[in-house]
């Protein structure tokens, strides 16, 4: 017995000392990982393409992006292989190079870096314009030298400065550079190429009216060889002068009378030989197309002339001799490229006729060309039109050669063609340059549907006719339930879950009854829009007008789907940034994608659109209407009739507009459709620029309107919908003198509320406003560190007034603002706060951090009222002692290990579930998924055990059953002793 | 002689600081009835170049077509606007850019209360005008007789200056606490000194049951 | 060990039995056993002796019914002491006796017909009556005033904060940056 319970004793001991190291976790677990995220990893508008040249046909394309990002992609299926972001400060790519060492890249600013080729990883990288400045140093060309693998390869840079030279091979690259006597002017009238056989860099500028200079340097010491200047007072572009084999420089002369072509010998400045145009029945050379590889080894001795109207001629230059060879016409010729490869030249011809996109490659000696060497392509429709095309050549054995083009689009769509019209894979990189992104309720499936159409005719039928409808349907709906069973049990999927994600057990495109499936409706900042699938990410429907390119794009959504049978409705404005052609209005119906043009309903603006918002109440449709308001203060209403305009007259709609050039805010008051009146303007000092600002987002649902204290008493919130917060940052760079001011301006009167003054800090100002709270993060200059303030803004212990709130009343005192700030360890790039139905679930503050992560963190970390000392109203409030950083535990990121890069807008949406919010992030990564700030307490977790809980009570009920029988049959047999 | 010059040079001293007060510089202030144009109303004298404080200098009488269209206005629900230049110099009267900022209330919220109200004026204290905005205030103790003045509080505010992570009071909180956690472990602690909470209890139980089991 | 008469015919049959039969049959009297001493087979007659206890009966009568009425107040300072033992947490025994307070009362309130009906004979019953039940509307009392210091009561602001409804705003604003 002893023994007993001292083993007992320490068992319980054993539980007791476990439990205290138990710590609740707020993370993941592994296995939910991508069961309801997914991440969409980008690269952004490719700029410039370099084809693997280490094999024949390229396994990976390399890309360079707006983005700054050097990546490698797959040529097979277009995923990405690796991807490196480059830091803002060194500038755009300026060139990309495949060479035996790996890929050199070039930025802007002289910096240099050589990747590996299959992973990605830098192998070396370094500053070439260390010494200077950096408004002086501007890279213009690069070329690569490819010399022995003794001597290694040479980056030849030339900047408006200098030429560089940077040795690839060794491990710290040797740089040299010469100098000019004078900067030379634009890019476009310089020319850089080598010559790997006799290691030579040549230089070409063109000097307008004075001819063109080539300067011949040697590659090793960056020593002048030979400088000659070849004279002409016409030559106005680089286009018509080409580069052929043997120090020899073709150009043609288009001035009326002689017009001629020039054979030229650079290293001298002699020319060799002259030919009239006339002799070869040509007028006027639009360009001369040699082949397209820097290095002078390469290009042979004939040219392509282009002239007229798709007109091609083939020039050979036979020692000295200036020779014609063959001509040819072709139809929209866009673009000529010659690519040299072993000893096969070929000159590819592009001609786009709308849609349509056909590559014809010709031997460039002989002309002749077949239909093994066209493409012939019709782009997908809503991809745009095609912006540039490179081509990828490579030998074959039974044709002479093959070719791939990549082609990039007006929509940053890439896609990669292969003969005869086959699309390898495409890619829709604009999804790397959202503006905004809208998350949206699908349609209700079939049988719900039916469900609200028998509320459509209430009036009409009477009571007992409805009941029985009601029946028929409800009838309906379990016989197809029940259909739908058998036909599962058929197949054996009864149990299997629908969708990877737990909750969402509705299939295809309808609203699943916690409404977690959205459609989210995306506009890019190239002019086109995407339906994406918030299930998986897949695009549903995307949408591309040229109506729309280099236009700012807005979408306003006037009806979701939650008004069956009123389908859901969205107006897209497409601006001019310039202010100088007609908006662009158009009707989308966000769920299937379908876009009517309604730019005719604008046709009565006539002056540009300062201010466009949507209207807070419907109309008996359940549309809200657009308002547009124009610079000379007309009103619009968008759709007009007359119930809108009385929707108008019923709301007191004051209308603010806030220009950040000038650093002046205005208002105006909108009572009805005709005339907007200018009510109040505020001007922030000219020392400052606006930066940012936040309004309330309309329609937020409020859960409690005020704050329990220890005492039992209410701290009321001040709850001013019309507050709006601006943020200016000083124009002063230097660090002791900039500073930052918060105005909280009450739109509708033009009260300054509150307003701060942040000594020493600048922008960028991220900044979230939301119920009474306002959270805003900027970067402290002095301490170079970056700061989040939290404002909170209170009326007191009473209410003025209950049932209404107006700004016109006038409150005996002004509401007290609460205000503190905190230190955040990292870099933030973006803010976000999660958004529930009713309001009651706790909010998450979602920061997009710099390093690549989605962090949340509860927003009474954010609590103003935190205090150094907190006493026994604080404790008992549950308000946390303040500490003046921000804790950043990585259980708490959302983004668990991925990195996502740049992110630049968090979007949140509610859904039917008031514990979970979702989430899309956009930046070069797209990234979806839940959140639950206060955990999920309205759903049984994943891992409930229904099975083992019903077994045991149904056993145990029958237990109890059985033993009550038993214990009464005892009762009774003693009884009768 | 000499002191005659001295007593000139304080004269004229205490005449500047006497009228040193009045330096500062004043801005237009000009009122508009509903759409009309805008009139001058007065003007706004910051007493120093921060402009910290500010009163309301020449006001403009309300002529009875003046009150009369006043109230006209007030039936039509229309607004009484009020503007203020920025700039020290003449303005043209264009309202788009910032050498005006402006504000405005409903004429027949300002008769409702006889024409009391207060200016408020926002700079931002180095001499910017930010914004003015002007809030009708019952007033309590003043009279209520047929005479329409314009009875004018103006108030000046500044932007304040914001909180900083408060990291010198936090270190000094640890530091506090640090010292106060050495000085616990410092002091000698008698046994009884820790345990004395156990003790007594059990001493005074004894007690009872020695007590109880006597009276038995 | 008594052996009953008419068992005594079927001895020859059946086998002695050591029992003791109890039950009397109507109409049979017990003849075989001494009465016990002071025992009177005859009735008195009852009147006198009401009237002979009649007096000290009343008396009795009162004082009972007056302890039925003044119990519930009696049992108050008892009652304060239990509470101001429980003290003002929220937890399983506090609950537990406030409850038990709760019900006390109320349950006596709801018998008031029964203890009437006890409290009918004696004089002032009218008073006791009403000294019962204001007894126990004070002991009713003092559970509403331990709610009251433990925090149940809704007598403040922020506990009907959760049934106000969100304010109507009266003016709309919309806008932003210049487009």
């Amino acid at each position: 017995m002893m023994l007993k319970k001292s083993a007992m004793n320490r068992y319980l001991y054993v539980c007791v000392v476990s439990a205290l190291f138990f710590v609740l976790s707020n993370a993941l677990y592994v296995d939910q990982i991508g069961k309801y995220d997914w991440t969409k990893n980008l690269i952004g508008k490719v700029e410039l393409v370099a084809f693997d040249s280490s094999v024949s046909i390229s396994k990976n394309v390399f890309v360079a992006t707006d983005k700054n990002v050097v990546a490698s992609i797959s040529a097979k299926n277009g995923n990405i292989n690796w991807r490196r972001t480059l830091a803002f400060n060194d500038g755009k790519i300026k060139s990309l190079n495949h060479v035996r060492d790996g890929i050199v890249s070039v930025t802007e600013a002289g910096v240099a870096r050589v990747f590996e080729a299959s992973s990605g990883v830098t192998k070396w990288d370094v500053n070439l314009a260390a010494s200077k400045t950096e408004e002086e140093f501007l890279v213009h060309q690069v070329a690569v030298l490819e010399q022995s693998y003794t001597e290694g390869n040479l980056l030849v840079v030339l900047t408006n400065t200098e030429i560089i030279t940077a040795s690839l091979s060794k491990h710290h690259p040797k740089v040299k550079s010469v100098a000019f006597d004078q900067d030379i002017s634009g890019a476009e009238y310089n020319k850089l190429l080598i010559d790997s056989q006799s290691s030579q860099i040549l230089h070409f500028q063109l000097e307008l009216r004075r001819g063109i200079s080539v300067t011949v340097y040697d590659a090793k010491q960056l020593e002048i060889i030979s400088q000659a200047n070849v004279q002409n007072d016409w030559l106005a572009t680089l286009d018509t002068v080409a580069v052929l084999e043997g120090n020899q420089l073709l150009y043609s002369c288009n001035e009326p009378e002689s017009e001629m072509l020039y054979l030229v010998d650079f290293t001298s400045g002699k020319v060799l030989n002259s030919v009239r145009l006339e002799l070869f029945d040509i007028e006027s050379v639009a360009s001369i197309v040699s082949v397209s590889n820097k290095d002078v080894t390469t290009h042979g001795p004939n040219v392509l002339l282009l002239h007229g109207q798709g007109k091609v001629s083939h020039i050979k230059v036979d020692d000295g001799d200036v020779k014609i060879g063959w001509k040819k016409e072709l139809k929209s010729l866009r673009e000529v490229v010659t690519k040299q490869l072993g000893s096969e030249e070929y000159s590819f011809f592009t001609s786009i006729d709308n849609q349509d996109v056909t590559i014809t490659a010709m031997s460039v000696k002989t002309g002749l060309t077949d239909d093994s060497l066209t493409i012939r392509y019709q782009l997908p429709a809503n991809t745009g039109e095609i912006s540039s095309i490179h081509i990828n050549m490579f030998l074959k054995r039974t044709t002479p050669i093959g070719f791939r083009a990549l082609l990039t689009t007006t929509a940053d769509t890439v896609l990669l063609v292969a003969h005869p019209n086959r699309l390898a894979w495409q890619r829709d990189e604009s999804l790397a340059s959202i503006s905004s992104a809208n998350m949206l309720d699908l349609p209700l499936s079939d049988g719900d549907a039916g469900i609200e159409a028998e509320f459509e005719e209430a009036e009409r039928t009477s009571v007992p006719d409805m009941f029985a409808k009601r029946v028929k349907a409800q009838a309906s709906q379990v016989v197809s339930f029940f259909k739908q069973m058998a036909k599962e049990l058929d197949e054996g999927t009864l149990f299997k879950h629908k969708t990877r994600d737990p909750l969402i057990q509705v299939e295809g495109l309808t609203r699943d009854p916690f409404s977690l499936h959205k459609m989210i409706v995306v506009v890019t900042k190239a002019g086109s829009l995407f339906g994406i699938d918030s299930l998986n990410g897949e695009v549903v429907w995307r949408y591309y007008s040229s109506l729309l390119t280099d236009r700012d794009i807005h979408l306003y959504v006037q009806r979701t789907t939650a008004h069956f049978p009123h389908p859901p409705q969205a107006l897209i404005l497409g601006l001019d940034p310039q202010q100088q052609l007609n908006p662009v209005l158009l009707e989308l119906n966000p769920i299937t994608g379908e876009v009517e043009d309604k730019t005719d309903v604008l046709g009565g603006i006539k002056s540009p659109i300062m201010q466009a918002t949507l209207l807070p109440n419907p109309d008996s449709t359940h549309l809200r209407p657009l308002l547009l308001l124009d610079t000379d203060l007309n009103v619009h209403l968008i759709p007009k009739t007359a119930e809108t305009e009385s929707v108008l007259k019923q709301l007191n709609l004051y209308l603010y507009d806030i220009n950040s050039l000038t650093g002046l805010i205005r208002s105006f008051s909108i009572k009805s459709s005709n005339v907007a009146k200018p009510t109040w303007s505020v001007t922030v000092p000219n020392t400052h620029r606006i930066i940012q600002f936040g309004g309330k987002p309309s329609g937020e649902k409020i859960d409690s309107l005020g704050r329990p204290l220890a005492d039992r008493s209410v701290l009321f919130k001040y709850l001013n919908p019309n507050v709006v917060a601006v943020l200016s940052e000083s124009l002063e760079q230097n660090v002791d003198r900039c500073s930052l001011m918060l105005f909280l301006i009450d739109a509708v009167t033009g009260q300054m509320i509150h307003s701060i003054v942040h000594k020493r800090s600048q922008g960028p100002v991220h900044l979230v406003h939301s119920e009474n709270w306002l959270l805003y993060s900027y970067r402290n200059a002095k301490l170079r560190r970056i700061e989040v303030s939290a404002l909170e803004m209170y009326e007191g212990k009473t209410q003025f007034n209950s049932t209404s709130f107006s700004s016109f009343h006038v409150r005996p005192n002004p509401p007290t603002i609460l205000q503190q700030a905190y230190i955040f360890p990292y870099g933030i790039s973006s803010i976000g706060v999660s958004k529930t139905e009713k309001g009651i679930t706790s909010r998450q503050i979602l920061f997009g951090l710099k390093k690549g992560s989605l962090f949340g963190i509860p927003r009474k970390l954010f609590d103003p009222r935190r205090s150094l000392h907190p006493n026994e109203k604080h404790r008992e409030e549950g308000i946390m002692p303040y500490s003046p950083e921000v804790p950043v535990p990585p259980e708490l990121f959302l983004s668990y290990n991925l990195t996502l890069e740049q992110i630049d807008g968090i979007y949140c949406a509610p859904s039917a579930l008031e514990s979970t919010s979702l989430v899309f992030t956009t930046g070069l990564d797209l990234f979806f998924t839940r959140t639950q700030p206060s955990k999920m307490f309205d759903v049984l977790k994943e891992d409930f055990d229904h099975m083992f809980i019903g077994a045991v009570l149904i056993g145990l009920f029958i237990a109890a059953l059985v033993t009550r029988r038993l214990s009464q049959v005892k009762q009774l047999n003693k009884s009768w002793r | 002689m000499c002191n005659v010059f001295y007593l000139l040079v304080i004269v004229s001293c205490v005449w500047i600081r006497a009228t040193a007060h009045e330096s500062g510089y004043s801005l237009i202030v000009e009122h508009a009835f509903g759409e009309g144009e805008f009139q001058k109303r007065g003007e706004i004298l910051f007493s120093n170049l921060k402009g910290d404080e500010a009163s309301f200098k020449n006001p403009v009488q309300l002529s009875p077509s003046e009150v009369r269209e006043l109230e006209k206005i007030a039936k039509q629900d229309g607004m009484y606007k009020i503007r203020m230049s920025t700039k020290l110099q003449e303005v043209s009267s264009k309202t788009e850019d910032s050498s005006w900022v402006s504000t405005f209330t409903y004429a027949n919220q300002l008769l409702g209360t006889d024409l009391h109200h207060a200016l408020n004026i926002h700079t931002d204290g180095l001499g910017s005008i930010i914004s003015i905005s002007i809030v009708p205030v019952p007033c309590i103790d003043c009279r209520h007789d047929d005479t329409f003045d314009f009875d004018t509080n103006v108030i000046v505010t500044v932007p304040i200056q914001a909180q900083s992570p408060d990291t010198a009071g936090f270190l000094t909180k640890i530091e506090e606490e640090k010292r106060k956690k050495e000085k616990q472990a410092n002091e000698p602690q008698s046994f009884f000194g820790k345990y004395w909470m156990f003790i007594v209890p059990v001493v005074f139980f004894m007690m009872v049951s020695n007590a109880a089991q006597q009276q038995q | 060990m008594q052996v009953s008469p008419s068992g005594q015919q079927k001895i020859g049959k059946r086998k002695e039995k050591w029992t003791l039969d109890l039950s009397m049959r109507r109409g049979e009297q017990r003849n075989d056993l001494p009465s016990p001493p002071g025992y009177l087979t005859e009735k008195l007659p009852a009147a006198e002796v009401a009237a002979a206890n009649e007096g000290s009966h009343l008396d009795l009568v009162d004082k009972r019914s007056w302890d039925i009425a003044l119990a519930p107040i009696k049992g108050l300072p008892m009652n304060i002491f239990i509470m101001y033992m429980a003290g003002n947490t929220i937890s399983i025994f506090p609950i537990m006796m406030v409850g038990m307070m709760f019900f006390r009362p109320i349950q006596a309130l709801m018998g008031i017909r029964a203890t009437t009906r006890m409290l009918e004979r004696s004089k002032q019953y009218i008073l006791q009556t009403l000294v019962y039940f204001l007894g126990n509307c004070l002991a009713l009392g003092l559970a509403v005033y331990k709610c009251n210091s433990m925090g149940l009561l809704p007598t403040y602001t922020s506990d009907w904060l959760a049934f106000a409804d969100p304010v109507q705003s009266m003016e709309h604003v919309g806008g932003g940056f210049t487009l």
